[in-house]
């Protein structure tokens, strides 16, 4: 029973560094400043008065209409400026809070504004979200309690710390966790349809306009490949939470999962989404990966030449 | 373990539990809706649907087609995704007749301030029939079919 509990409190506290939760900082941030980025030029279509949902319409479509969303802000606002050029204002306090994020820097106070911003705009267009939003959502309330900036970031400059606080070990292995959940969760649901053993999911997911990225046409003629391609995911999204944690397949398992989202970000089109689960299990699970990679980068680049 | 720290991770497991009961969609209670665990991640499965459209064909004084816009034309695929999402609501079950009408007319009102020279719009809502690899194979052809029409005039 000791050694049960040993066990047990050298897992949630004896993450040796605070560089992963560092770059989880910087990684999701990055991915959300570049979709907000991307959307400023239809900021007023997805969330404007009269944008593709027109703000008439919102008793249709929100859900949960006690959630806080930009509309209680803008229609405050609306007897000092226009409802558009006070989402505008906005929209660039999210812009700062994202960037303030990414350079850690008041990195509290940023995260919270984040966390707070994103979490309006996701309630306020419910039917334009999608999977990243989910994944933006759930570590931003990670960021509000969890230590990131004791590393790589501008806050860490005027108070350094290398040894992470119980918080930050806690909070790490319950990103960690939260992620195998996400992939298993993903992996068994896929495994559940036939689609996935068949092939037919993948000929899909590569043939539907929405996704569709390169003719795949052919596939029809080697429906092998489709099939193989869905045994693969479903391996690997299973797989992950066993074989994550053991040193000897992590890498294995970082490799794999990374070729499964360049290739969902490459066939499919769905950058951000791809890029934001790279990010995800690059930076909490991939710190020795990285920094194997940082090293032999300099010599891969110059064997390349 | 000090108190503090015990305090912390009795946390992180109840954190946890919230995580695993939004991936077996039991329900969502208030910190899960907060805190992004009623989520599951049951993305592109256990099947992959269809997937809808929605074009706006404008009509002259005449009653002859001049154009079609599409609400996806020229959008980054981020966007795209995004309309997809939306588009995909005209042809939820669940979705009410009035708030159906209603997306439809807004939809049509605006098309109809874009090209005022238009006294009427038809939009069409389509879905794209994709056969099975045996039916592609076979000579099925893939496309979109028209389930749906709404016309809208000018007053």
């Amino acid at each position: 029973m000791r050694e049960l509990a040993r066990h047990f409190k050298k897992f949630w506290l004896n993450a040796d560094s605070t560089v992963p939760l560092a770059h989880l900082r910087i990684g999701v941030s990055a991915v959300l400043l570049c979709q907000a980025l991307i959307l400023i030029p239809w900021l007023f279509d997805l969330y404007g008065e009269n944008g593709i949902i027109q703000l008439g319409l919102n008793r249709y479509f929100i859900y949960r209409p006690y959630l806080p969303q930009p509309d209680w802000i803008l229609s405050a606002l609306s007897s000092y400026m226009p409802y558009d050029n006070a989402l505008q204002g906005l929209f660039l306090i999210y812009l700062g809070s994202c960037t303030a994020l990414l350079l850690g820097w008041h990195t509290t106070t940023a995260a919270s504004l984040t966390w707070l911003l994103h979490y309006l705009f996701l309630n306020s267009n419910t039917l334009s979200n999608y999977g990243v939003d989910r994944f933006f959502h759930l570590m931003l309330f990670y960021f509000l309690w969890v230590p990131v900036s004791h590393s790589l970031s501008l806050d860490a400059l005027r108070s350094p710390r290398k040894v992470p606080s119980p918080r930050a070990s806690v909070g790490l292995r319950l990103i960690q966790l939260h992620l195998c959940v996400v992939y298993f969760d993903a992996g068994v649901s896929k495994a559940l349809g036939a689609m996935w053993w068949n092939g037919e999911a993948i000929w899909r997911a590569f043939m539907l306009p929405e996704y569709r990225q390169f003719n795949f046409s052919w596939l029809v003629y080697y429906p092998w490949i489709p099939k193989l391609l869905g045994w693969m995911t479903v391996a690997i999204e299973t797989s992950y939470p066993v074989l994550i944690w053991p040193k000897a397949t992590r890498h294995w398992m970082i490799l794999a999962t990374a070729g499964l989202h360049v290739g969902i970000v490459v066939l499919q089109g769905l950058q951000l989404f791809g890029l934001i689960m790279l990010v995800l299990t690059a930076a909490a699970f991939g710190g020795s990966s990285l920094r194997i990679v940082w090293r032999r980068a300099p010599q891969i680049v110059v064997s390349g030449f | 373990m000090a108190l503090k720290t015990k305090l912390l991770v009795l946390y992180a497991l109840f954190h946890l539990a919230m995580v695993l009961k939004g991936a077996l969609q039991f329900g969502a209670n208030p910190y899960q809706i907060i805190t992004g665990t009623s989520y599951s991640f049951s993305f592109f499965a256990p099947t992959i649907g269809t997937e809808t459209r929605v074009l706006f064909d404008l009509i002259d004084k005449k009653g002859s087609t001049t154009r079609t816009v599409s609400l996806r034309d020229g959008l980054p695929n981020e966007l795209k995704l995004r309309i997809g999402g939306i588009v995909n609501t005209l042809r939820d079950p669940d979705l009410s007749k009035d708030a159906r009408r209603a997306l439809a007319a807004s939809w049509a009102g605006q098309v109809l301030a874009e090209f005022p020279e238009s006294p009427e719009v038809l939009l069409r809502v389509e879905k794209y029939d994709l056969p099975s690899m045996r039916g592609a194979r076979n000579g099925k052809l893939l496309g979109w079919t028209t389930v749906e029409t709404m016309r809208f005039r000018r007053f």
